[in-house]
C-alpha cells in the first residue's frame, strides 16, 4: 500500500456507527477508572444488602427497607461514573488533548446513564420476584420502585452534569449532590411521605430539574468554549 | 504536501495581547518553535490546534484550517489521561478518538510503539510509567494515524539527558511527509532534530530560519574575553555565559559588530543574536 493511500485508509471518516464509537470510547473510559468503576456496584448491591440485613436484625420489614435504601443510594451513585470520566475533560492533565477531538458530551452522558440503568435494573427484578414469592408485593410496587429511582437518577445525574460543566470543577457537583442528599434525608425523616408516590409533583419536579440540569450543562459546554 | 499559512494572528487574554500579528508559513519538515518563557509559543500552538479562539486566519493548503480536514497530532505540556489504562489500551483509546478503522488499529499501534520504543511496556499501566516513558507514549499517540501536522509542546521538559537524546532520535526516525512543530526553550533539542527554527519573543515571530542561517546571524560576532575586561567599549548584545579556565573568569560575549578573531558561532549564539538584536531594534 502506498504512503498516501495508507494515510487515507487510516482516516476512514468513521470507524463504524456513531453508537459503536460511543460504546468503544466509553468502554475504555470506564476501564480507565480502575477500581473506582466498581463503587456503584458495591453501594447498590453490597451496601443495600448489608442495610437490609441490619434492619432485618432489628425487625424492620425488609421489603420496606429495600425500597427505602434503593431510593436513597441508587440515585446518589447515578452521577459517579459521569463525574469521574468528565473530570478528565474539565480538570484532568490531558484535558487539552481530549478537547482536540470532536466529542458529544451529551451522547456520552446518555450512554453512561443507560449503562448505569442496566446495572441497577436487576434490583427491580429482584424486588418483583421477591415480592411475588412473599405475596407481599405486587407489580405496582415494582413499578413504583422503578419510577421513583429512575426519576431521582435523572435528577441527580442532570443536576451534577449541569453544575459540572457550569463550574468546570469536579468538587462542586460532588458537594452539591452530597449536601442535597443530606438535606433531603432530613426532610424525609420529618415528612416520611416522600418516596412512595409515583407521579406526585415532587417526582415531576425532580425529573424536570434533572432535565434542566442537563440543559444547563449542554448550554455551558457550548458557551464556555473559548 | 501540506502547507500552513498563518496570517495576522492575534490573541488576547483580557487586555493582554499574547500573540501580536503573527505571520509565517510552514511546509513539510520539522520546525522548532524557540523563545523564552512567555513568548507565546504554547498560545500559538493552541491557536493552530483550534483549542482557543483568535483573530486572524490560518490556512491549510489554501483552505481555512477548520474546513481543511487536516488531522493534527498533539502532545500538550502535560499528558496524563485515564492512568489506569495500559499502554496498549491507551493507544486503542486514541485510535477510537482519531476514528482509525478497527482493522488497521493493531498494525498502526505497533508501528507507533516501535518508533518510540515502548513495545515491551505495552501491558504496563500508563500511571506506572516513568516521566520519560510517559512522554514517549504522548509522542506515540501524537503520531498515531499519520497526521498531517504534529504539534509537540515542550516535549523534553523535565526529561533526563538520555531521554532527551532518545527524543531527538525518535523525531529523526519519523517520516517527514508532514509538518512537525516542536516548542521548546532548549536550543540543543532544536539543534538535534529540527530543520528550521521559528524564533518568538513577546508574542511576535522574529524570524523563521534554517539552522545554518541562524548560525550565520552570529558569524564573527562571538568573542571570548576575560571578565575583568568587561568595561572595554565593545558594543555588546549579550553576555552568553561565564566560565573559569585556569582560575580566570572568562565570558562568551555576543557583540553587535563584526569582531576579529571571533569564535565559531553556535545555533544558540544565532538564536540569542536574533532575540536580543530584534528587541533592540
Amino acid at each position: 500500500m502506498g504512503e498516501s493511500s495508507l494515510k487515507k485508509g487510516l482516516r476512514g471518516s468513521t470507524s463504524g456507527s456513531s453508537l459503536e464509537y460511543i460504546f468503544e470510547k466509553n468502554k475504555f473510559e470506564l476501564k480507565g477508572l480502575g477500581v473506582l468503576f466498581f463503587v456503584p456496584f458495591f453501594v447498590n448491591y453490597g451496601l443495600i444488602a448489608f442495610m437490609m440485613y441490619v434492619n432485618y436484625i432489628v425487625d424492620n420489614p425488609p421489603e420496606a427497607v429495600f425500597f427505602d435504601k434503593c431510593c436513597c443510594y441508587i440515585p446518589l451513585m447515578s452521577c459517579w461514573w459521569m463525574l469521574l470520566i468528565f473530570r478528565e475533560y474539565v480538570e484532568g492533565e490531558g484535558r487539552e488533548l481530549l478537547a482536540l477531538y470532536e466529542q458529544s458530551k451529551i451522547k456520552d452522558a446518555i450512554f453512561l446513564f443507560v449503562v448505569y440503568f442496566l446495572t441497577w435494573f436487576p434490583l427491580v427484578i429482584f424486588y418483583f420476584v421477591y415480592g411475588a414469592q412473599e405475596n407481599a408485593l405486587i407489580l405496582d410496587a415494582s413499578v413504583q420502585l422503578l419510577v421513583a429511582v429512575f426519576v431521582r437518577c435523572v435528577f441527580y445525574f442532570g443536576i451534577s452534569f449541569g453544575v459540572l460543566f457550569l463550574t468546570r470543577k469536579i468538587m462542586v457537583p460532588f458537594l452539591f449532590i452530597m449536601i442535597y442528599y443530606l438535606a433531603s434525608q432530613s426532610i424525609y425523616h420529618v415528612s416520611n411521605q416522600l418516596i412512595m408516590a409515583i407521579l406526585r409533583p415532587d417526582n415531576l419536579q425532580s425529573f424536570l430539574s434533572g432535565c434542566i440540569g442537563i440543559g444547563i450543562g449542554v448550554t455551558s459546554l457550548r458557551w464556555k468554549k473559548e | 504536501m501540506s502547507q500552513i499559512e498563518i496570517k495576522y494572528l492575534l490573541k488576547k487574554y483580557g487586555k493582554k495581547e499574547v500573540l501580536h500579528n503573527v505571520c509565517c508559513t510552514l511546509k513539510n519538515g520539522v520546525y522548532g518553535l524557540l523563545g523564552p518563557n512567555g513568548a507565546g509559543k504554547t498560545t500559538l500552538m493552541r491557536c493552530i490546534t483550534q483549542l482557543c479562539s483568535y483573530q486572524g486566519e490560518i490556512f491549510v493548503n489554501g483552505k481555512k484550517i477548520g474546513k481543511s480536514g487536516i488531522q493534527i497530532g498533539y502532545l500538550p505540556q502535560s499528558f496524563q489521561v485515564f492512568r489506569e489504562l495500559t499502554v496498549w489500551e491507551m493507544m486503542q483509546y486514541f485510535c477510537i478518538l482519531k476514528k482509525i478503522p478497527g482493522k488497521m488499529r493493531e498494525e498502526e499501534i505497533k508501528r507507533c510503539l516501535q518508533i518510540v520504543n515502548l513495545e515491551e511496556q505495552k501491558n504496563q499501566r500508563a500511571g506506572k510509567l516513568s516521566g520519560g516513558m510517559l512522554r514517549r507514549l504522548g509522542i506515540a499517540q501524537a503520531i498515531l494515524g499519520q497526521p498531517d501536522l504534529i504539534i509537540l509542546d515542550e516535549p523534553t521538559a523535565g526529561l533526563d539527558p538520555e531521554e532527551r537524546l532518545r527524543f531527538s532520535s525518535i523525531i529523526n526516525r519519523m517520516e517527514k511527509d508532514c509538518i512537525v512543530l516542536i516548542s521548546t526553550h532548549i536550543v540543543e533539542d532544536v539543534e538535534a532534530c529540527c530543520e528550521k527554527i521559528i524564533v518568538m519573543k513577546q508574542g511576535s515571530v522574529l524570524d523563521v530560519l534554517s539552522l545554518d542561517e541562524l548560525r550565520k546571524k552570529a558569524e564573527n560576532k562571538v568573542v571570548e574575553r576575560k571578565a575583568e575586561e568587561s568595561s572595554e567599549s565593545v558594543e555588546m548584545v549579550v553576555v552568553e555565559k561565564e566560565y573559569k579556565k585556569e582560575g580566570i573568569l572568562y565570558q562568551r560575549v555576543l557583540t553587535a559588530e563584526v569582531q576579529e578573531g571571533a569564535l565559531e558561532p553556535s545555533v544558540e549564539d544565532g538564536y540569542l543574536y536574533v532575540l536580543h538584536q530584534k528587541r533592540g531594534e
